[in-house]
């Protein structure tokens, strides 16, 4: 098996959407759960809220090609991804985390985080078994990177432990590390700030923060349910529910709309909150 | 004994020029292992340099019968090798490995008969083994957990049926002789331990060399995550279908050797009697682990010598000596090394290592 | 021709128990049972020894399906429930070693001689015309195995046997809502020996039983199981009768060497062209 050379996508500078959804479409089983919903994720951070079974993350796996949807169409950077195995979704640039940590548990931390690296060895696996000076040469570039990673997501003190020995919280930020080192044009996180303490949030927008900077044609779609996490970090945000697209903007004034309001009041009376 | 006074000095010292390109291999890549395992990875390169010389002396100490013996074990270590990274490393408990095994003893002695030089078999039967697994894992890798193990099963079973029936080439059911390729200068026995010990070495090398990099990972992320792991670049199906392969592959290669020392096959050798102590082999040696294979055949192995000679009492013996060991140590004879290493030992590592890294 | 379809159907209904067996406990305690044949072989020799000590036949039959049920409670308590959290392969090696060590106990105690179960029936044949005889004791394998499947559908439809759909379905929900998956095993593993003794002893009132017989039959089973997915009683059973039929077919137009090969190309078509079953889709409401 020899290594795909990364499906390198062109950059675009300034405004242009990452990706956008155009008329997307999804039900299972006669029940709707994305209808006509159009957003357009530009570089920077873009918050995904809405109450607990709006879509939200039915909308990451139709992007990361887990879902096909029904109706509309995804593309990233004007290319459609529709039809592509996540696996060459995640090689054009599109990374992700599970809202439950997905870790391989008796791998180290790092060994973790290179797990997501794959598209940027040169190598192949002959390549890695001939012991290739080429081949360790991708192995060290790729740990030293994973290292910094952890390092600049506060994870930096025992990054050789293995990944089941770290608390939930910490395991959320291996799989942003992870993430990040597939190097994504578009980063999606499925609440990374549940269950982690302000500290550990307080690392996590730091390197995320950190991470943009360097990359500033990337954009981050976070969907989380800390709506103060979301204000402090998004200049827009897209509110769902019951599949739809109801609002966008700025969160202070997204979160002050009156069908928003009523939209998250209902969930929680229907919750029984 | 015998072996030890009778030897010409010269093929003595001529095997033993190879191990040291092997080792030196090993000890290259321990030393290129990251800066946190450098110290352990030297260590174990010289434990394995060491324990290659020393058994490399083993034929001309010892009888015939120990020669046999630690020739056997190191074959089903190499078949374990394989077995482990499909069972443990890829997450999926294929059955056809005994059928592969056959496939490579078979392959290797009909084309010795057919003129081709030994040595040149062990790969060709290798890669013909890997196509078949291939082609029984294109169906069987869409197939979750029990469904997987029984058409694999089934198609293992099915392959050494097929032997039987291709009596014309394999001697059918009645088996066929083995013709055994010899050193020159040296008796069979120790000239087929000296094969085996070399490509053992190297295949052990090779898998482990496979396994610590990114491709173990990579499949360990498969094994864990499944369909998930395709967010990270990975296409999960194509892992798991080089897992069959490369199984396939070391499962043939400890075949050739299998016929080798057994001088004569047959297909009933190959079915659940074979399957099962390979399975326990995988087991006791730790799904997953990279020493494993060797621990475990060698458990195998002094299981079936001690409980040779007693008849039905064997097979109860070995039937409950596997309950136990399954009962008292669920992760394997390998696990219980961990357990008692996470106790102590590790945790006070731990806490040097903690410290040192604060220091430095 | 008819004579054919009969010992198929015998042998079929043999192969549909077993694999019923096997689905019960997969349902309920997600094990591949590879030592469920070997249960049955088990009990099926308790029960002739005590024919064979002067018992009267019915009692011998009742302690045999007495001993095919503790046997399966015993072995789950004692062996199978604490590996359920170390996943399927220790739990898959359990039952292999189980299967190896109770085959060679039964030929410790009892030898490897092929034995026969003497009912009263056994040896007496129906004229049917034509000069085709069926006998008497492949009509008791043909009832007695509908019966069984019958029954076993009607346990199902039981407050114990809904639970136990219910962890089939879901293990971590049917917890949740305080089903009690040891108890449930326990029982999945009982009525498991039970038919697994009525496997063997239908098989030795008719024809001769050895240890060698739980090898082959354990792997009908399989078959069997498989053509129903694993899930489905009646598909399992419906297997189990077809491969019966078309063992007998083979078995008498092509070789007998081949009857083997053939169940096994049967279980790989099964798991390449309808991995969950050849009935899957029916809607049956056994699943």
């Amino acid at each position: 098996m020899t290594a795909t050379a990364p499906e390198t996508v062109p950059r675009h500078a300034g405004d242009t959407p990452v990706v956008e959804f155009t008329g997307v479409g999804k039900s299972f089983g006669g029940n709707t759960v994305l209808e006509n919903v159009t957003l357009a994720v530009r570089p920077g951070f873009t918050g995904l809220i809405g109450p607990n079974g709006a879509g939200k993350t039915t909308c990451l796996n139709v992007v990361s090609g887990y879902l096909q949807p029904d109706a509309g169409d995804v593309t990233l950077r004007g290319e459609s991804v529709l039809g592509l195995s996540p696996a060459r979704v995640a090689r054009r640039g599109v990374s992700r985390t599970f809202q439950t940590p997905r870790l391989i548990p008796n791998l180290s931390a790092v060994e973790n985080v290179m797990v997501g690296g794959s598209r940027h060895f040169r190598r192949g696996h002959l390549a890695e078994l001939l012991g290739l000076p080429s081949a360790r040469r991708d192995e060290r570039e790729q740990r030293e990177r994973a290292y910094d990673l952890l390092d600049a997501l506060g994870l930096g003190a025992h990054p050789d432990r293995p990944a089941n020995a770290f608390p939930i919280g910490s395991q959320k930020i291996i799989e942003v590390a992870r993430a990040l080192l597939n190097d994504p044009a578009l980063l999606m996180l499925d609440e990374p700030a549940a269950g982690l303490g302000a500290e550990d949030v307080d690392h996590l927008v730091d390197g995320l923060n950190g991470w943009l900077r360097e990359r500033p044609d990337a954009a981050v779609l976070i969907i989380e349910h800390d709506l103060e996490l979301i204000t402090r970090l998004c200049p827009t945000a897209a509110v769902l529910h019951f599949g739809r697209i109801i609002q966008s903007g700025a969160p202070k004034d997204v979160l002050r709309d009156p069908v928003v309001v009523e939209a998250y009041l209902g969930a929680d009376l229907a919750a029984g909150d | 004994m015998s072996e030890l006074t009778t030897q010409p000095a010269a093929p003595a010292e001529a095997p033993s020029a190879l191990p040291a390109a092997v080792t030196a291999g090993i000890t290259a890549n321990g030393a290129a292992g990251h800066a946190a395992r450098r110290g352990s990875g030297l260590r174990k390169g010289i434990v394995a340099i060491v324990a290659l010389v020393l058994l490399f002396a083993l034929p001309f100490v010892s009888n015939t019968y120990v020669v046999f013996v630690v020739s056997l074990t190191l074959v089903y270590a190499v078949s374990t090798l394989g077995f482990n990274l499909l069972v443990g490393w890829s997450g999926q408990i294929g059955l056809a490995h005994a059928a592969l095994f056959a496939v490579g003893a078979y392959g290797s002695s009909v084309a010795v008969a057919a003129g081709v030089p030994f040595l040149v078999t062990i790969p060709l039967a290798g890669i013909a083994a890997a196509l078949l697994a291939v082609v029984i894992g294109f169906p069987a890798i869409r197939l979750r957990g029990f469904f997987l193990a029984i058409a694999t099963l089934a198609l293992g079973m099915a392959i050494v049926e097929l032997l039987n029936f291709a009596a014309p080439i394999t001697g059918g059911g009645g088996g066929m002789n083995v013709q055994v390729f010899a050193l020159p200068g040296i008796n069979d026995a120790a000239s087929t331990y000296f094969i085996v010990l070399t490509v053992a070495a190297i295949m052990f090398f090779l898998v482990r060399r496979a396994l610590v990099g990114r491709f173990g990972r990579t499949l360990q992320a498969v094994r864990d995550l499944g369909q998930l792991s395709g967010s990270l670049g990975v296409s999960a199906l194509r892992y798991r279908l080089v897992a069959f392969a490369l199984s396939g592959f070391v499962a043939a290669v400890a075949g050739t050797l299998y016929a080798q020392l057994q001088t004569f096959i047959f297909p009933a050798m190959f079915q659940m009697n074979l399957l099962v102590p390979m399975l326990v082999m995988v087991f006791v040696g730790g799904a997953g682990s990279l020493w494993g294979p060797l621990i475990g055949a060698a458990f195998a192995i002094v299981l079936i010598e001690f409980f040779q000679d007693l008849g039905d009492a064997q097979a109860i013996a070995y039937g409950i000596v596997l309950m136990v060991v399954i009962a008292l140590l669920p992760g394997g004879l390998t696990s219980l090394f961990r357990t008692l290493g996470s106790s102590r030992f590790a945790q006070r590592l731990y806490r040097r290592r903690a410290s040192t890294e604060e220091t430095s | 021709m008819l004579q054919t379809l009969v010992s198929g159907l015998e042998s079929g209904s043999w192969f549909a128990l077993l694999g019923l067996a096997i689905v019960v406990v997969m349902k309920a305690a997600d094990v591949p049972n590879f030592a469920m044949a070997d249960i049955g072989l088990v009990a099926t020799y308790v029960g002739i020894s005590l024919a064979g000590a002067g018992v009267p036949f019915w009692l011998a039959v009742v302690t045999t399906l007495v001993t095919g049920i503790l046997l399966g409670v015993v072995i789950d308590v004692a062996l199978m429930r604490r590996l359920a959290k170390y996943g399927h392969f220790p739990l898959l090696l359990m039952t292999i070693g189980l299967s190896l060590a109770l085959t060679a106990l039964t030929g410790l105690v009892w030898g490897h001689d092929p034995r026969s179960f003497r009912a009263p029936w056994t040896g007496a044949a129906i004229e049917v015309g034509g000069g085709v005889a069926i006998g008497v004791s492949q009509i008791v394998s043909i009832v007695v195995g509908l019966l069984g499947a019958v029954a076993i559908s009607a346990f199902f439809t039981t407050p114990v046997g809904a639970q136990m759909r219910a962890v089939a379905e879901n293990r971590a929900t049917a917890r949740l809502v305080g089903v009690n998956a040891g108890r449930l095993s326990a029982i999945a593993w009982g009525v498991g020996g039970l038919i697994a003794a009525v496997t063997v002893m239908l098989q030795a009132q008719s024809a001769l039983v050895s240890t060698l017989t739980p090898a082959s039959l354990i792997i009908y089973g399989f078959v069997a199981a498989t053509m129903g997915g694993f899930t489905s009683l009646f598909g399992t059973f419906a297997g189990g009768l077809v491969l019966g039929i078309i063992q007998q077919l083979v078995g008498t137009y092509i070789s007998t060497a081949a009857q083997f090969s053939v169940a096994l190309l049967v279980v790989f078509l099964v798991l390449v062209l309808r991995p969950d079953g050849f009935t899957k889709g029916m809607r049956l409401r056994d699943v």
